[in-house]
């Protein structure tokens, strides 16, 4: 860097940095999209992005030179950040250029070496897609319930879009489910239970007004830096406003908060009804609120435990999701044990706290935020805590409004966008759709215009992950391709899933097709891996937890010969459906020919013509009058797919981000901040929805028009105990998490060395107390031993969590403290989402 | 060499300490005071260092957020070179 263009690049920073300070950014980053500005000596072409590591969806900006990406910018014009980003997006350029990029296929001959670093061969493209379509197309044709995929969070919108369409209207199976499974799905099912749509109704606009935060279960310093530092800002800004921390252990985020309570694992949920309790029996609660909005039920109760394979098949498996309707009074009957003194007894929360905590919600004027992710989803009784939490935040009328809301944060940057969007869930298909659903089914018939009936092939849901995995340790899957993910890492109890104990070794006889970037353990178990482009070396698009989807530009060509994922399923697809008719035309050329020419094995146009004309027909979903077999459809059965309306792909390109739904008012798409609010569509009310099909006037000033008869839900969901509590064998609880400078499995930040070097090891976080008792020391080696498998991990009472006596913590991202080899895979019944927090285990030094 | 620029908020009555504590250290410069934030930059060899300096702020008394605002990388010898088509 000459000396002109160094003081170039300091005074752009200085400015950059200033401007962001002021809050007046925007005007110096200005539109990217690929042009260059300024003198193209010294700046390159800009590009419109957005970070891909957390779920949060910060924008920024990327910069090219020669092909190469040299620097990174917050950028302004995406509402998510505003210009803003934490330590993870500093090293976004830098997980492009890890030394160990795959970028040739690879093949492996001798699946004896699964398992291991070793046995994979280079292979040509054509040998591996060939070789990956033969035993697609073979099991698909010899019995189809032995395939499936495992897809992500992490994989653009258009990219899952298309998946789900070639796995549910081109194979027809509904063997597919997301890694979204792990983390999301409690909150979805309840989303679904309560308003029969999924995604919050407020935004992260909500950080900015709320007077008290209450977070649940959520490290939300470590796992969602950015939005915790629009919290703590209002904080600063704002005049009392309180923040309290509920967890099982102490974190990084119990550190800011204004008071921390630490519970007994899964009390969580008397908790939430003891705050209920108060606020109905001393008629604290908003009346005309639950007068005019909502419904009440209750549930199947003692539902057991989903830690058998066999489970489903028992009567608690087959009733659990079973409710019924009860009155207002017989809902506050169920409520009246959950006294503070009971709770307190049973929680470990001191009654002050609780009372504290319950005046809270019995404010009217209080402006109240709940704020969640994995200690809650993560759960046995995932789906009745998020139940819970809407209970109180409806009892209150504390939601849908500026500053008021229950927020369910993600973990992934589009668990929301693509896997709960398009429908990559085994029960799903595009927008909210479910395939039991015989009208769901038309109206997505319509939409890919399929012969009617087409889709009745696949009414029965597939099998969800933890489903999967079990068959495929038996060996009952023969075919397995995953993409945008590391199960070898993530996946709980992997003793059994990685065939490591003296049975369930079926993994080692089903063909793996692993779609990749690095070399990770899910490669170690693979019979092909497909080297694939990363983030900016393709585009795509990103949807959010405040509902935002958002475009993320190609900026740079991949490396070597890796591809575009959306290209390795057109050749498998092209290859695996070759013969095959839909109605009377060539299948593949009915489901894709619009984006791609099979005999020119490539896309019809660049990748900015390709997602946009899959956009564009993903977009009919929530826009049906595009397509008037859709719209009647829509209309007939009354299925308001506009609720989730989407705009146009250039609109996202031009506005860097819009939350949906989206609406068109005199030629201008506007977003939505507070959905089923009524109030000005341009100030991010949702005007439109509730005009279209709400009803204007109600308590509170919204109208909950998805939900059934526009009243959503409260579900009485009673304390229930975890699936396995300590005793003298295995005495203390195991909970795993996420950290800062390690994203989820390790896979992308561990690559950049820095982020390594400050936490280069996996810890086992145990209190004074405890190494004391069982005589360990910080640093000592200890063997983690529970009824699932065992791990080898060094304790460290100093560490980043401080867990009360009889809790032990570790992150998972560290594959050589391979956590999930204990990690138990019960899962809740409702939302089949494993339980990682709660895990008995022993521990002995070695 | 690696210039990046982020703003760093304080406690309303730290900044100014925060702001010279800051000063002291290498690479670093306090360019302006907005509030309670400061506009800072750091020059360092690599991402890698870059991110040791940054990723300190935090722990300073008085600071309660780092923001990373730019990160210019081009000069960075550390990255791998990668082939691209």
């Amino acid at each position: 860097m000459d000396i002109t263009r160094r003081q170039f690049v300091k005074a752009t920073a200085v400015a950059l940095a200033s401007a962001a300070a002021a809050g007046t950014l925007s005007s110096l980053v200005g539109c990217a999209s690929g042009a260059t500005q300024g003198d193209a000596q010294t700046e390159g072409r800009k590009y419109t992005a957005v970070c891909r590591f957390c779920g949060c969806g910060c924008g920024v900006i990327c910069e090219v030179k020669d092909n190469r990406l040299v620097s990174v910018t917050g950028d302004p014009d995406n509402e998510s950040n505003k210009g803003l980003n934490c330590v993870k997006g500093y090293y976004l350029a830098k997980i492009l250029y890890g030394e160990d990029r795959l970028t040739v296929p690879l093949i492996r001959d001798d699946a004896s070496t699964k398992g291991t670093a070793e046995g994979l061969r280079e292979a040509t493209w054509d040998e591996a897609l060939e070789l990956v379509s033969a035993k697609l197309k073979e099991t698909w044709k010899a019995d189809k319930s032995r395939l499936a995929f495992w897809l992500s969070g992490q994989q653009p919108i258009t990219e899952g879009y298309a998946c789900a369409k070639f796995i549910k209207a081109g194979l027809l199976s509904n063997n597919v489910d997301p890694n979204a499974r792990l983390c999301m799905a409690s909150a979805v099912v309840s989303f679904m239970n309560v308003f029969q749509t999924d995604e919050p109704a407020g935004s992260y606009a909500d950080l900015d007004e709320a007077d008290v935060f209450v977070t649940w279960g959520a490290n939300m310093a470590e796992a969602h830096p950015m939005l915790y530092s629009r919290l703590t800002a209002r904080k600063l800004s704002g005049e009392g406003v309180r923040h309290y921390d509920l967890g099982t252990i102490t974190t990084r985020t119990s550190a800011s908060a204004d008071k921390t309570l630490i519970f007994k694992p899964n009390t969580d949920l008397a908790i939430a009804n003891c705050i209920a309790n108060h606020l109905v029996q001393n008629k604290l609660y908003d009346e005309a609120f639950v007068n005019d909005h909502l419904q009440f039920k209750q549930g199947a109760e003692n539902i057991g435990n989903a830690t058998m394979d066999d489970y489903e098949q028992t009567e608690a498996g087959k009733t659990a999701e079973n409710v019924s309707a009860i009155t207002f009074e017989e809902y506050a009957e169920r409520l009246s044990p959950y006294t503070f003194e009971y709770v307190s007894e049973l929680s470990g929360v001191a009654v002050e706290d609780l009372r504290e905590l319950a005046e809270v919600f019995a404010d009217p004027d209080a402006k109240v935020m709940s704020l969640w992710t994995m200690g809650v989803n993560q759960h046995n009784r995932g789906t009745w805590m998020n139940h819970n939490i809407y209970n109180i935040h409806l009892l209150s009328g504390k939601i849908a409004r500026p500053g008021c809301g229950p927020f369910s944060l993600t973990g992934q940057p589009t668990a929301c966008g693509t896997a709960r969007e398009v429908g990559t869930f085994c029960h799903r298909l595009p927008a909210d759709l479910l395939v039991a659903n015989e009208q769901h089914r038309r109206f997505t018939e319509a939409v890919w215009d399929l012969p009617e009936g087409h889709l009745d092939a696949i009414k029965a849901p597939g099998m969800h992950t933890v489903k999967i995995f079990r068959e495929m340790s038996k060996g009952n899957i023969d075919f397995l391709w995953s993409a945008h993910n590391n199960w070898a890492q993530s996946m709980p109890n992997l003793t059994r899933f990685l065939g490591m104990g003296e049975e369930n070794k079926g993994i080692f006889d089903t063909f793996i097709v692993v779609n990749e970037v690095y070399p990770t353990l899910s490669t170690q178990y693979a019979d092909v891996v497909l080297p694939v482009a990363l983030w900016v070396e393709r585009e795509g698009q990103f949807g959010n937890a405040e509902r935002r989807s958002a475009v993320f530009e190609k900026a740079v060509d991949p490396p070597g010969e890796a591809k575009w994922d959306l290209w390795t399923f057109m050749e498998v697809a092209r290859r695996v459906l070759d013969g095959e008719r839909i109605g009377d035309k060539d299948a593949f050329d009915h489901l894709f020919g619009f984006i791609y020419d099979k005999d020119a094995a490539d896309f019809k146009g660049d990748d900015r013509e390709t997602n946009r004309a899959l956009w564009e027909e993903y977009r009919i979903f929530s826009n049906p009058s595009l397509n008037e077999r859709a719209q009647a459809i829509n209309e007939s059965a009354k299925l308001k797919m506009e609720a989730k309306q989407l705009a146009p792909y250039d609109e996202y390109l031009a506005r860097h981000g819009l939350t949906w739904p989206v609406r068109e008012v005199d030629g201008t798409w506007m977003p939505t901040k507070w959905r089923f609010s009524d109030g000005a569509q341009e100030d991010g009310f949702d005007e439109v929805g509730v005009a279209t099909y709400g009803t204007p006037g109600l308590a509170g000033g919204v109208s909950f028009y998805k939900s059934t008869d526009m009243k959503p839900t409260v579900v009485f969901r009673p304390y229930e105990p975890p699936a396995e509590e300590p005793d003298e064998e295995y005495p203390f609880y195991l909970v795993t998490g996420r950290l800062l400078e390690h994203w989820h499995t390790g896979t992308m930040t561990r690559r950049v060395p820095e982020l390594d070097r400050a936490l280069p090891e996996a810890l086992l976080n145990v209190s004074p107390e405890d190494c004391e008792r069982i005589g360990v020391a910080d640093g000592d080696m200890v063997r983690v031993r529970s009824r699932f498998g065992q791990f080898d991990i060094k304790v460290s009472t100093a560490g980043r969590t401080e867990p009360p006596v009889g809790i032990v913590f570790a992150p998972f991202f560290a594959e050589e403290a391979l956590v999930n080899l204990a990690v138990q895979d019960t899962y809740c019944p409702l939302s089949k989402e494993p339980d990682y927090k709660k895990t008995c285990v022993s521990i002995e030094k070695i | 060499m690696v210039i990046s620029s982020l703003v760093v908020e304080t406690a309303p009555e730290r900044t100014g300490e925060v702001a010279c504590e800051l000063s002291c250290r290498s690479g670093v410069e306090v360019h302006e005071t907005n509030g309670h934030k400061l506009v800072v930059t750091v020059e360092a060899e690599t991402v890698d260092d870059s991110h040791l300096i940054a990723s300190g702020f935090i722990s300073i008394a008085g600071v309660t957020g780092v923001n990373l605002v730019y990160a210019n990388f081009e000069d960075d010898p550390s990255l791998h070179p990668v082939d691209r088509r």
